[in-house]
Formats: structure tokens, C-alpha cells, sequence
């Protein structure tokens, strides 16, 4: 019997590991079939097209917000500067507005990689830390974008409303270009030589170095990736908006595209670089805040939800070291 | 006349400290005893900062007995050490570097007034008076940052003094002071111990331990090698109790003369015959300058020829070639197999055996003439492309890889005459190197002997541009590199085996396939996209050559053993293929089988014209491995071996000779 016992302790021993190792790379997959099969069941509507549409829109700037925060991240280091870009974004896009919706875009694009550059240049070649770089130009380039346009502005531009309510084959574009940015983020961390050195860099700074890594101009690249797409989701999400709205555009977006990259399970510590699971770690969360609704569960209800998954993640990242 | 049966202050008494898989401390007994300052010296790893934590109450012994004035002790905490009297001063100055001089001086006891309010001009006025004390007359009311190091250390060592402490701890308190700096610390040390305080003072600068210390105790290895009063033992002895080397021992015993064959293991004849002399095919055939590689070849190479993978062309493009062929070589049974003269190996009259590559670059190929084939080795006829030592070289730039060259021992001399893959020039960088010049011709292997903290490791960064320089310049094939940028390095050919395996080499979370390919990623793929086949060709290539032991290449490299991560890092240089090669510690911390390989492989890669700088502590490794020494104290060369003159009793001896004559 003493002996049985022993075998089993030995299993579970010898199976923790690999369990917790299975949970990390592919617990948030599981947490959003099982969310999924639950409002299959039990929420009314949950199947209609329409429903899945609003989510994904919904879910759409985070996502895409997320993977350059995915690649930053995945250096040691962190954005917080994303929303601001986002205002920004959407403040320079009505301004030049009157060239064109494709200028416009391009410039505001422009703006976000130039706040990302700078971002960029204190923490690589300055010495700054992330977390008080991208800070001060959190506060900074939102005060900037308010400058630039004040109060919301609504805008008629049709090709820049289509761009952002339009849909093709029944998929909202914006869902299109989070899915094709999703691809070519994947591509980048995979297949790039850019990419294996975001992540050489982000689990041995000192090696890369040694090994004669660009690492300041990778680290350079990472945040102008970051602000660039900041800034195309600022976009996006101000087509959807029809008005530019600097002030509130982008307000805490830092946070749920950094939960999204933990859930997702890619280690603060660097040099993982999970995308896939990142924007499932986003549909996680999303899902997760439309569930409690439709049960009328008050919005608190879901912040507390949040922080448990969050801290689970961190827990199962942490584990493998 | 200091008496040595006074009652010591603090007594270790066999002391042992195990960490998870050492052994840290083994039975150690030290006695400080008052009014003496006693020298705490050993290697890397030889357990000096374990003893002191131990003594500071940074850990806790596992054994053995701590006793403090005459009772038994136990600290539990370095406050605990501290306010019982024991004070420590640290190589970083720890102190608040924000706050005045007095704060830092006075920080707890601060003289107060009324109401518990700090008193500041009594602290100010005690501040000055106690640093007047020590040489230092510096506004107190200012941040302690914007002194000097050296009057930073005297406010540490005036604040240890200062809470009454009855022993002080000095580690490697010189390291950043001035020459006039060091003589007021001196000055203080002399002050403590006729004080009657007991001083623990841990250094590697000999002139120094000889200047200030009474007693001296030696540690190697977690043991205690020698414990006894200073002046009775000169530097020589100092010098080989630290080391490990036995003076006797080194006089006679034959010196083991490197032979790149020995250590392999040699079973019969058969073995014998099988020695690799596997073509790495490292080299840069298809840079203009570049050295064309005349691997050593054998009388008959099973394997063939594998030649460029690439195919020339693009000099970033080509893969590494490897030779998996193992060439037999018809040598004699036994490790007799390979015969010695004049510091070179000479290939037994069997076959060929260890061909330093001869001539090769085409501007000097006047110069570095060498016998092609034949002379000693009497192997097949000299190989066809590329091979013979005058015309093939600049000609034929893409017969990389393993040629079916014919035998034959390069001269000495042919090694000599060749020029400097790396010169280094000037080296310099305050308090840590002085005008180091190092030349690393191809096919040789220049040690760096020294002990602890002279300035090796440095030599290297500074070589590879890791670590910034206030002067000097270093050029490669005759081509200044730029400053700072190990990328730069990398390029012209020159690559740093770290140190420090786990926090600069390997990057952990990563598989062994990609710390592989880590520095070679650029040359492995088209327009920034990796080639998926040309990783793993280059990959499988190595894993085999260097025999790295992975479940696959898939396995993070953390799971590796050390030496597997060695040949791991090993192989991420050679997959660049590099000219000179940099090797800090290769084999420290690594099993016997592995070290051996790595050794082995050394051997192999200079004699296929590779440049190495081999950095050992292992006195043996270093003399069996290098051609020529050059031996560093104080982060200046003070002294070359080459020839007979390489033996660990001569660079020891080296080491020992008094700075100023």
C-alpha cells in the first residue's frame, strides 16, 4: 500500500512538470475553447454572426497593440507609451485628413514610429529604463495629441468610415489587418534574423553583445515596431469611431495588451516571444469581460476575474526556471 | 617581535561550507590574531570571499567552529558580525552615494540634540575631524559621489574604524585606488594594527601583501594550502602554493611538451592510427588576404575531401565546410606517436600528423616557406588545390575545407614569420591595463599567464572591443578595427569565448540549434530571412564534429552539461569562421572527458592556421597548450615565454619578480 502510494508520488512527481509545462504553452488555448463551449451552451445568442463580429472588433486594437508589445517584451522591456501613440495617431490622421485618407494614415503611422524611435534611443543607447522611458512619453505624447486636436472631431471621410466599418465576406477589414499583422509579426519572431535576436537579446543581453548582435539598433527597431503599431490601431480604431477622440482614444490600452501578452504566457523576464498565444491571451480576456456581461455580472465582477487569470499565468510562466 | 601565541581576535577552526555540488570550504582554520594583518590569498574559486562571508556573518558554516574573542560565535546576520565588532570594506564601496560625507560617515550615530533632531553642525565638525585622521580634507556637508574612489574607500574605512570594530575586513581594498592612495591606506592599516586591531586583508598584488601583511594564509581549492608568517615565505613559494604547483614536482618532472596527439586516448595501435586530423575547414579561403587552410592531412583520407558546402562565391555565404572525414594515419602505437623537437610537433615517420598550415598568404609567401609535404611526414605527395605552400594560396580562394594536402611539419619558424592575425597595440585602461601589446600570428597559440585580477580577461574584452579602452588600438590582418564594437571584431575575424559560460556565453532559454547559429544568423539566411536547411546543415555539422551530447538540437541549451555548453559556444564561433580566437577559461568547470576534447580541439584549430589566445589558470593547461606566454601583473605584460622557456616554473617565476626590480 506504502509502496503504491510511493508510485503514485513518483508519477505525480515525475507528471507535474510536463502539466505545468502543457498549461503554459497551451493553457490560454484551453482557457478559450472552454470559455467558448460554456457560452455555446449557456448564453443565448452567443452563436449569431453578429455577436462574434462586435467581439473581434472589440478585441481588434488590442491585438494589435499587443504583438509589437509581444516583441518588446520579449527584450525585457515595456511599452507604456502604446495609448498616447494610439491618440496621437488618431489626432494627426484628422489633421491631415484633408490630403487624403492614405496620407493621412501614412503620417500618423510616421508619428507613432517616430514616438517609438525615441522611446527607443533612451532605453538602447541612453540607458534608460523601459518602464521610465516609455512612461514619460506615455504622459508626454498624450499632452502632445491634445494639443494637436483638442476636442473629438468627427470627420466624413468615406474612404477612411469604410475603412473602418466595412467588411469583406462578412470579416471586418480591421479584423483582416489584425490577422495579416498577426501573420507577419509570427513570420518576423520566427523565420527573421531580426527576430532571433530580438529574443538572443531579450535572454542574454551580455552573450549577444559578446556574439556581435546589433543590440541597440534591435532594441532601436523593437519600439519603433511597437509605435508603429500603436499608432496603425489608433487608426484603426478612430475609422471605427468616425471622430477622432485624442483625449480618450487608447486610455489603458498598455494594460490589456500587456495582460494580453502574460496570459498568453510569454515571461517578463524576456527572450520567449509567444504571438499566437498572445492574441489568444486578447480573445481571452475579451471573451472572458462578454461572458459576465451577457450574465449580468456587474463589471467589477470581471476586473477581479482578470487579476485571477493574470496571476495564474505569471505562476505558470514562472515555474519552468 | 609580534608574538603569534597571543589570543587570536577571530578563529576559524575547520570550517566547511557546502553549496549545492561543492564543496566551498574544507576544514578551514584561520586565526586573526590583534595587532597583525593577515594576507588572505588563493585563486578563483579557492573560497577567500566564502571564508569571509562566513566570517561577516553573510553565511553560516556547516561545520566546524567560528570563535570571537576567545567564545564560540555565531552571526546571524552581517549586522549581527558588524555591531560585535567585525567590519568589512568591499571592493564596491557601499555606502549611499546621495547623501553628505558626514551622513555616510555618522549613518545611525549621528550626533543629536534636543529632541532626537540631528545635530548637524556637531556632525559636521566630528565628520571633518575624524577624515582629517585619514588624509582626507574634503567639505563633509557634500555627496559622498563627488570625492574621489580613493577618499571613498577612506570614508568606508573610516566609518568600519569608527564603530569601534576590533577586526576589519579588507577586500581588495587597492583595486581602484591611486599609487598615493594606496600609500595613505597604508598608512591607516599600520594605524589599525598598532591599535591592536586584527586586519584580514585579501589581495592579489604581491608587493602589496609584502608591504603592509604580518601573516599569510593560502587557500586552494576550499582548502587550506599553507598558513605561516609572511616573511618567511618568498614569491616564488607564494606564487606555487596559490597556484597548486609543486616547485619540486615542476624541476623534475619531464616537461609535458605539447603534442596535440597525446591527449587522445591511445589504445594500441589502432587507436593510434586513428587519430583525427579531421580538416575543420574554419578559415576564410575566399577572403583576398586570407591564409588558404592546409589542414593537416594523412597518408590516406578515408573520408575525402568535402570542400566548400556553398561553393565559394560570397564571402558570407559559404558554410562552414567540415571534413567529416577521419583521416588514418599510419602512425606507431602508444602516445610516442608524435615526436617533439623544438617546440614543434613533428609527425612520426608514419604519417603526417600535425601540420601547422604553411604559407598560405600570398604577400608574404617568400617568407613562409615550409617543406611541402614530405620532410617529416613523408605522407602523400603535397595536395592539389590550394595546398602547396607558395602559388595555390591567393589563387585558389575557395578551397576551403579539408584538402588532401600531404604531410609534413611546419618549422617553428614558419609560424613565426608569419604576420600577426591580431596585434594588439597599447591597451590600456586605468587601473585595470597598461599598455598591453599582444600579437597573435595564425596557427600559434599565445597563453596569457597571470594570476587572479592581472588583467587577462580584460586583455581579451579589450581585444574584442567589450571592454572600453582610455588608449590603445588593435588591428586585424593589418586593419585597425574600430573601438567598442565587438560586431566590428567579429567581422574581421576575431571572436571571444567568454568567461563566464552561464552569463555571457550561452542564452539559456534558447535550444542548442540557436545558440549555435546565434552569431552566424546574418550569413545563414538571404535578406533577413533565416535559411532553415543552412542552420541545420551547419548545426549537424558541428554537433557531430565537436561531439556536443544534446537529446537534439531542439534541447534548451540549459540543460546541457558545461562542457557540452562549452562546445556549444565553441561551436558558435567556428560556425563564423574566425580568424583568432579567444579563449577565456575554456575548460574551467567542465568534466575530465569533455576538457580533454576541448583541449584537443584547441590543438586542431591552430594547426589549421587558426590564431588562439588561450587563457588558463590551470598552469599545466596553459604550458602544454601555448607556444608562446606572455605573462601579465598588475594589467601590464611583464614578460614572454616562448620555446624552452614555457614551463609553469618560468611564468611563475614571472609572476614573482618584484614590480620595480
Amino acid at each position: 500500500m506504502a509502496e503504491l502510494t510511493a508510485r503514485t508520488q513518483a508519477r505525480v512527481a515525475v507528471l507535474k512538470p510536463r502539466v505545468f509545462a502543457w498549461v503554459q504553452d497551451y493553457g490560454v488555448y484551453a482557457a478559450v475553447l472552454v470559455l467558448l463551449l460554456f457560452n455555446v451552451l449557456f448564453t443565448p445568442h452567443f452563436l449569431d454572426a453578429a455577436n462574434f463580429r462586435t467581439q473581434l472588433v472589440q478585441v481588434t486594437p488590442i491585438v494589435i497593440v499587443a504583438l509589437g508589445m509581444a516583441l518588446v517584451i520579449g527584450t525585457q522591456g515595456i511599452d507604456l507609451s502604446v495609448g498616447s501613440v494610439m491618440a496621437l495617431a488618431a489626432a494627426l490622421v484628422v489633421m491631415y485628413l484633408g490630403y487624403g485618407w492614405l496620407p493621412a494614415l501614412i503620417v500618423a503611422v510616421l508619428g507613432g514610429a517616430v514616438v517609438g524611435a525615441a522611446g527607443g534611443a533612451l532605453v538602447a543607447y541612453v540607458g534608460v529604463q523601459p518602464i521610465v522611458a516609455t512612461l514619460a512619453l506615455l504622459v508626454g505624447v498624450r499632452g502632445l495629441a491634445n494639443v494637436l486636436v483638442p476636442q473629438l472631431v468627427e470627420f466624413r471621410n468615406p474612404d477612411l468610415i469604410a475603412l473602418g466599418s466595412s467588411s469583406v465576406a462578412g470579416i471586418p477589414v480591421i479584423v483582416l489587418i489584425a490577422a495579416a499583422l498577426t501573420v507577419i509579426v509570427l513570420f518576423v519572431v520566427r523565420r527573421t534574423t531580426f527576430g532571433r535576436q530580438v529574443v538572443a537579446i531579450g535572454g542574454n543581453r551580455t552573450a549577444s553583445e559578446l556574439s556581435g548582435l546589433p543590440v541597440k539598433r534591435v532594441l532601436l527597431t523593437v519600439y519603433v515596431i511597437s509605435g508603429l503599431l500603436a499608432a496603425l490601431a489608433g487608426v484603426l480604431a478612430t475609422a471605427r469611431l468616425q471622430a477622432s477622440d485624442p483625449t480618450s482614444l487608447g486610455l489603458f490600452i498598455e494594460l490589456s495588451a500587456i495582460t494580453a501578452v502574460v496570459v498568453g504566457g510569454t515571461p517578463l523576464t524576456g527572450g520567449r516571444i509567444r504571438v499566437l498565444s498572445t492574441v489568444m491571451g486578447a480573445l481571452l480576456m475579451q471573451l472572458l469581460s462578454a461572458t459576465l456581461i451577457k450574465h449580468n455580472l456587474p463589471q467589477s465582477w470581471t476586473q477581479m476575474v482578470q487579476a485571477v487569470i493574470i496571476l495564474a499565468a505569471v505562476y505558470a510562466t514562472r515555474e519552468r526556471r | 617581535m609580534r608574538r603569534t601565541d597571543v589570543e587570536p581576535m577571530l578563529e576559524a577552526r575547520g570550517i566547511s561550507k557546502r553549496f549545492p555540488g561543492v564543496l566551498a570550504l574544507d576544514g578551514v582554520s584561520l586565526a586573526l590574531r590583534p595587532g597583525e594583518v593577515h594576507a588572505l590569498v588563493g585563486e578563483n574559486g579557492a573560497g577567500k570571499s566564502t571564508l569571509i562571508k562566513v566570517f561577516t556573518g553573510v553565511y553560516r558554516p556547516d561545520g566546524g567552529e567560528l570563535r570571537y574573542r576567545g567564545a564560540p560565535a555565531a552571526f546571524a546576520t552581517p549586522m549581527d558580525a558588524q555591531r560585535a565588532g567585525i567590519s568589512t570594506i568591499y571592493q564596491e564601496v557601499n555606502l549611499v552615494p546621495m547623501m553628505s560625507v558626514a551622513r555616510n560617515l555618522l549613518l545611525g550615530r549621528e550626533p543629536r540634540g534636543r529632541l532626537g533632531v540631528i545635530d548637524t553642525a556637531a556632525m559636521y565638525e566630528e565628520a571633518s575631524r575624524v577624515l582629517a585622521g585619514y588624509g582626507v580634507a574634503a567639505d563633509v556637508r557634500r555627496p559622498l559621489r563627488t570625492l574621489g574612489v580613493g577618499a571613498q574607500q577612506m570614508v568606508a574605512l573610516a566609518r568600519a574604524v569608527s564603530v569601534e570594530a576590533r577586526v576589519v575586513v579588507m577586500d581588495e581594498p587597492t583595486s581602484s585606488l591611486e599609487p598615493r592612495e594606496v600609500e595613505t591606506l597604508f598608512g591607516v592599516i599600520r594605524r589599525l594594527r598598532d591599535a591592536g586591531i586584527a586586519v584580514l586583508y585579501v589581495s592579489h598584488r604581491l608587493d602589496e601583501l609584502y608591504q603592509v601583511c604580518d601573516q599569510v594564509t593560502v587557500l586552494r581549492d576550499g582548502r587550506l594550502a599553507h598558513t605561516g608568517r609572511l616573511a618567511e615565505l618568498d614569491r616564488l613559494r607564494l606564487i606555487s602554493l596559490m597556484l597548486g604547483r609543486d616547485l619540486s614536482d615542476v624541476r623534475t618532472r619531464g616537461l609535458t611538451r605539447f603534442s596535440r596527439i597525446r591527449h587522445r586516448p591511445t589504445d594500441g595501435a589502432a587507436a593510434a592510427a586513428r587519430v583525427g586530423a579531421q580538416g575543420l575547414g574554419i578559415h576564410r579561403g575566399d577572403a583576398p588576404e586570407a591564409n588558404t587552410p592546409t589542414p593537416s592531412g594523412g597518408a590516406s583520407s578515408r573520408g575525402g575531401t568535402l570542400g566548400a558546402v556553398d561553393g565559394g562565391g560570397e564571402r558570407d555565404d559559404a558554410v562552414s565546410a567540415v571534413a567529416p572525414a577521419r583521416v588514418a594515419l599510419g602512425g606507431e602505437p602508444g602516445e610516442g606517436a608524435a615526436g617533439v623537437s623544438d617546440g614543434t610537433v613533428v609527425a612520426p615517420g608514419g604519417g603526417a600528423a600535425a601540420a601547422r598550415p604553411r604559407g598560405g598568404v600570398s604577400t608574404e609567401a617568400g617568407v613562409a616557406v615550409a617543406s611541402p609535404g614530405g620532410e617529416a611526414g613523408g605522407g602523400a605527395g603535397a595536395g592539389e588545390h590550394g595546398a602547396g605552400p607558395l602559388g595555390g594560396a591567393s589563387t585558389d580562394a575557395s578551397t576551403t575545407g579539408a584538402v588532401e594536402a600531404g604531410g609534413g611539419a611546419a618549422e617553428h619558424g614558419a609560424v613565426e614569420g608569419r604576420a600577426p592575425v591580431v596585434q594588439a597595440r597599447g591597451l590600456t585602461r586605468r587601473h585595470v591595463l597598461s599598455a598591453v601589446d599582444v600579437d597573435i600570428r595564425p596557427g600559434e597559440v599565445v597563453g596569457l599567464g597571470g594570476l587572479l585580477g592581472a588583467g587577462r580577461t580584460e586583455t581579451a574584452k579589450a581585444i574584442v572591443g567589450a571592454l572600453p579602452l582610455d588608449g590603445g588600438q588593435v588591428l586585424v590582418a593589418g586593419a585597425p578595427l574600430p573601438k567598442g564594437s565587438t560586431a566590428a571584431a567579429i567581422r574581421a575575424g576575431v571572436s571571444l569565448l567568454p568567461e563566464d559560460r552561464k552569463a555571457e556565453g550561452i542564452i539559456p532559454a534558447l535550444s542548442v540549434r540557436e545558440n549555435i547559429a546565434l552569431a552566424a544568423l546574418p550569413s545563414l539566411g538571404r535578406a533577413g530571412v533565416v535559411s532553415d536547411t543552412k542552420i541545420d546543415r551547419v548545426v549537424e555539422i558541428f554537433m557531430r564534429r565537436l561531439r556536443i551530447k544534446a537529446a537534439s538540437p531542439h534541447q534548451p541549451v540549459s540543460e546541457l552539461s558545461g562542457g557540452n555548453q562549452q562546445k556549444v559556444l565553441l561551436a558558435r564561433w567556428l560556425a563564423v569562421r574566425p580568424r583568432a580566437l579567444l579563449l577565456d577559461e575554456p575548460t574551467r568547470g567542465i568534466d575530465v572527458g569533455a576538457k580533454a576534447e576541448v583541449q584537443a580541439l584547441i590543438d586542431e584549430l591552430a594547426e589549421e592556421g587558426l590564431g588562439v589566445l588561450l587563457i588558463s589558470s590551470d598552469l599545466e593547461e596553459l604550458v602544454e597548450g601555448a607556444d608562446r606566454i606572455l605573462v601579465l601583473r598588475e594589467g601590464a605584460v611583464v614578460g614572454e615565454l616562448s620555446g624552452d622557456e614555457v614551463t609553469e616554473e618560468r611564468i611563475m617565476a614571472t609572476i614573482a619578480e618584484q614590480s620595480d626590480g
